[in-house]
């Protein structure tokens, strides 16, 4: 028998079940990967000719850009408001609803409604609620007597406005992660702090957290992760003035 | 006695505000969906006008007939369907493919190749999507279904969790087949495929809600009202149409019907496949 004939089918096998996948992710994720790498180290026209390798030119126009610097701050400052909130609310909203009962069923499934609808027609629906002339919160605020202001157009505003879409279109997704690391909690830590006599809240910083601290980081690194991408909202509240810089830059910034 | 009955008292109190805060929750997480639907139904007058009800006063289901022929509503919708629908299917196969291979078949390489995979999933899309355009724009592909479907053929978190699932099947299966001599094609479709069938639906749903929702991507591949899905043209049109808001709405209300049915129809699956993507 030949065994190194066989190990080599094998292994030939084994790679040809990947061998699609990866031609689909090396054409469409990796070349454009690298493409962008390279192609920030040189200076070329729309058409892609005249390449001309200028080292780190590219990377210092855009360092000298202020939109640049807008646009990381705005980002930045989408990224602390956003996570925090989302993160927060969702691990409330878990502990709340962890036990099984049919009201905490309907309660998960509410929350879970915007999750599943695109950011674009969240975030379009919400824009119009808050119109200044002809949206219902300004309108019902105006029958109250309360001020109002123009939030997609105002600086001050509008990001906290985009945060709030955020939060409400995802905090659904990351209580799902947080409920499943919650059932894990093995009931009899509970029952015998307790029986100790400790409180609720005890009972949460005590056990709860150190319990779920694994799916906490998981949410927070892929929230950090999913905010610093944030593209959608901006685009269809603020029409933001989103900009392709550099071919592998790409920035916000609210106008 | 008397303490312990006023703590009793103390937690239901606050337990009762807890599920009011929920509630207040609840309502404000629905209260946009309930928006929606009333002023898609509001006659013109009443959209516009003051004061503001919640419900209108007169139903108006005029624009659930205008949308189809006042924009090519329905080939925005058909777009978007061809779109998800092949790419679940082929996402799908080639997913559960690799991802068997990850978990079952020896290689060479296929650590590291599994690592690179995994990595991919931490590329921003906007680094991307430049030379992604350019190299489709280059295949001749931009405003093509071909152009839609092929980049996202493949995907990361496809392998990744199908993978996972295979790891969860018992060998004895692969390796009964092994001694009968069939070949690893053979086992694969004959006895793992079967199995595949609650991953799929879990992997399906996520596959074909992303891509029925995704807005950039659409918008950078097609550029005619001939192949532009349902998300990217809404995005368009909605400053056209700015202040109909019962045509908008009706608008983005239809267009969230797919996901919105699939996920009360699938719920178990979205819960389960989230719950398993935080925990692995």
């Amino acid at each position: 028998m030949n065994w190194k004939g066989l190990a080599w089918n094998k292994s030939a096998v084994g790679f040809l079940f990947v061998l699609p996948s990866l031609v689909v992710m090396a054409v469409f994720v990796i070349v454009p990967l690298l493409f962008s790498l390279i192609s920030s180290l040189f200076s070329f026209d729309i058409m892609l000719q005249n390449f001309k390798f200028i080292g780190f030119d590219n990377y210092h126009t855009v360092l000298e850009d202020d939109r640049f610097w807008n646009s990381l701050k705005n980002t930045i400052y989408f990224v602390v408001g956003n996570v925090p909130l989302q993160i927060a609310l969702s691990l409330l909203v878990a502990v709340a609803i962890n036990k099984r009962s049919r009201l905490n069923i309907v309660f998960r499934t509410v929350y879970f409604l915007p999750v599943v609808c695109s950011m674009t027609i969240i975030a379009m629906a919400i824009a119009m609620m808050f119109d200044f002339n002809i949206g219902i919160v300004p309108a019902l605020m105006r029958q109250f007597g309360l001020p109002v202001v123009d939030v997609f157009n105002d600086t001050t505003w509008a990001m906290p406005a985009i945060i709030l879409i955020s939060v409400y279109k995802s905090f659904g997704f990351t209580m799902i992660i947080l409920l499943a690391a919650l059932q894990g909690v093995p009931e009899s830590l509970y029952e015998a702090a307790e029986i100790d006599g400790a409180g609720r809240t005890a009972m949460f910083f005590r056990i709860t957290l150190p319990s779920i601290a694994t799916s906490i980081a998981f949410v927070v690194i892929t929230s950090i992760i999913g905010s610093f991408q944030v593209f959608d909202q901006v685009y269809v509240t603020t029409k933001g003035g989103t900009d392709v810089q550099d071919g592998n830059n790409r920035t916000i910034h609210l106008r | 006695m008397d303490s312990t009955m006023n703590r009793q008292k103390g937690i239901d109190l606050g337990r009762w505000i807890i599920i009011l805060l929920l509630l207040a929750l609840a309502v404000a997480t629905i209260f946009p969906f309930i928006w929606m639907a009333s002023t898609s139904v509001k006659p013109m007058g009443e959209v516009l006008g003051s004061p503001q009800r919640l419900l209108p006063a007169h139903y108006d289901f005029s624009t659930y007939a205008k949308i189809w022929s006042e924009v090519p509503f329905g080939r925005y919708f058909l777009n978007s369907l061809v779109f998800s629908c092949s790419v679940v299917a082929i996402a799908l196969f080639l997913n559960s493919l690799a991802g068997y291979a990850f978990a079952r078949l020896p290689f060479k390489g296929k650590n590291v190749l599994f690592i690179l995979i995994l990595c991919t999933m931490m590329i921003p899309f906007q680094v991307t999507m430049t030379p992604l355009f350019l190299i489709i724009y280059k295949l001749g592909m931009i405003d093509t279904y071909q152009g839609l479907i092929i980049p996202r053929a493949a995907d990361a978190f496809g392998i990744f969790m199908m993978r996972q699932f295979f790891l969860t099947l018992p060998k004895d299966l692969e390796e009964s087949g092994r001694i009968d001599g069939a070949s690893e094609f053979r086992i694969f479709f004959q006895i793992m495929l079967p199995l595949c069938k609650p991953a799929f639906v879990t992997l399906g749903v996520f596959i074909f809600m992303g891509n029925w929702n995704d807005l950039l991507y659409p918008l950078l591949l097609t550029n005619s009202e001939q192949f532009r899905p349902i998300q990217a043209a809404i995005a368009l049109f909605a400053g056209k149409y700015g202040t109909d808001y019962s045509f908008v709405l009706t608008g983005l209300l239809l267009a969230s019907i797919p996901t919105l049915v699939a996920y009360l129809f699938a719920q178990r699956f979205f819960v389960s496949g989230i719950a398993m993507t935080g925990i692995k």
